[in-house]
């Protein structure tokens, strides 16, 4: 399965500015609960089980999935806009293969009232 | 009033009668996609670009679209073109019928018929992600453009036999498809809400499954909830059951990706 893993943030943002970032991750999710009726094998568990967020090399989001979690599994969350640079999502699987995205922000300052 | 003028009103006076659904089973009733009868959050996930799963599977089929393979050393560019633009009015038009083969053919198996005689590749597993990914690639470049199946001269006779298994009861429920689709869209058996049945968004990404999957793979999902044998994928019973299926879905706008539950 091609692995695919996408970010979205705004592109630009004020200081001080709460924003989302969305992201999707193209993964089965297994289980390994499911019985195959041909072959009469479970199907081994392959789950993303970490998913992290560095902006700008700080940890400022951190998750820890399960079983119950979706195919294709669609995460977003807010963050505060602090300084201009990068945000970094990372995935961990089972098996300690890491995946990431990543995408530039460019936070401005308030425009003075 | 005359006779004539009689007649007309008694005949507009039936056709609103709430048993006229039951009388005029499909041509009565306004054609709508299954989209209409999901729900406003499956709706929206279509709706949105980044979060729509269906996405994902387009992302891989623009990437195979430029892969050489096979003997021949071609991809589908190699023949189609980058976009594939003389594909477009094709793709809306599938099944089509074969003239070597004497028969129709769904779009699945005009890809792997395409990989096997010109680019002297492997044909792919129905319903594998590669093969839905190149058709749900197809079909989104034909997204917005009216269904429009022929049905008309050697096709005819798979048209039949596709209405014929379509009116026909199966399985331990005793059930066929008009009963639920043509009778009564809109309402619940169970949990799920019926839909006209309508295959104009197929290949579709559905929740249930958490993958992209084909007409032929719902209709066994029918199949099995009715109690019914399913047949398999490609079999010329489903190959019919999609020619009449899509000729009833004439008009309707090509959907994908869709997402449905």
């Amino acid at each position: 399965m091609a692995e695919i893993r996408r970010i979205s943030v705004p592109k630009q943002v004020e200081k001080g500015e709460i924003f989302t970032v969305r992201t999707l991750a193209r993964h089965k999710m297994e289980p390994g609960v499911h019985f195959d009726a041909n072959r009469f094998v479970v199907t081994p568990r392959l789950l993303l089980q970490e998913v992290k967020c560095h902006y700008n090399g700080r940890l400022v989001f951190y998750a820890e999935w399960f079983s119950a979690v979706s195919s294709n599994p669609y995460l977003t969350f807010k963050l505060r806009a602090e300084e201009s640079g990068e945000i970094v999502v990372t995935w961990v699987d089972d098996y300690n293969v890491i995946t990431t995205a990543a995408a530039p922000i460019d936070v401005i300052d308030k425009p003075k009232s | 009033m005359g006779p004539y003028q009689r007649g007309l009103v008694l005949a507009v006076a039936l056709l609103l009668l709430p048993g006229a659904a039951l009388i005029f089973p499909a041509s009565a009733q306004e054609a709508r996609s299954g989209y209409f009868y999901a729900s406003p959050e499956t709706q929206a996930l279509q709706d949105d670009p980044f979060a729509n799963p269906g996405s994902l599977w387009l992302e891989e089929g623009r990437a195979r679209w430029q892969r050489i393979e096979g003997a021949a050393g071609k991809s589908c560019a190699s023949c189609h073109g980058d976009n594939g633009t003389e594909l477009i009015e094709a793709s809306a038009a599938y099944p089509k019928f074969n003239k070597r083969l004497g028969r129709p053919i769904t779009l699945s198996q005009q890809i792997n018929q395409c990989r096997v005689r010109h680019m002297g590749a492997a044909a792919l597993a129905p319903d594998s992600e590669a093969l839905m990914s190149i058709e749900l690639l197809l079909r989104q470049r034909a997204a917005g453009r009216p269904m429009q199946v022929s049905v008309d001269g050697p096709m005819r006779p798979f048209y039949e036999r596709g209405k014929a298994l379509y009116f026909q009861r199966r399985g331990q429920f005793n059930m066929a498809c008009y009963q639920c689709h043509d009778q009564r869209p809109g309402e619940f058996v169970r949990g799920e809400r019926l839909s006209q049945g309508q295959i104009n968004n197929f290949p579709a990404y559905l929740i249930r499954w958490g993958t992209v999957g084909s007409a032929h793979r719902r209709f066994q999902l029918c199949d099995r909830q009715a109690r019914a044998e399913p047949f398999q994928i490609g079999s010329p019973e489903y190959v019919a059951l999609e020619v009449y299926v899509a000729h009833r879905a004439r008009g309707l706008a090509v959907e994908a990706p869709a997402v449905r539950p």
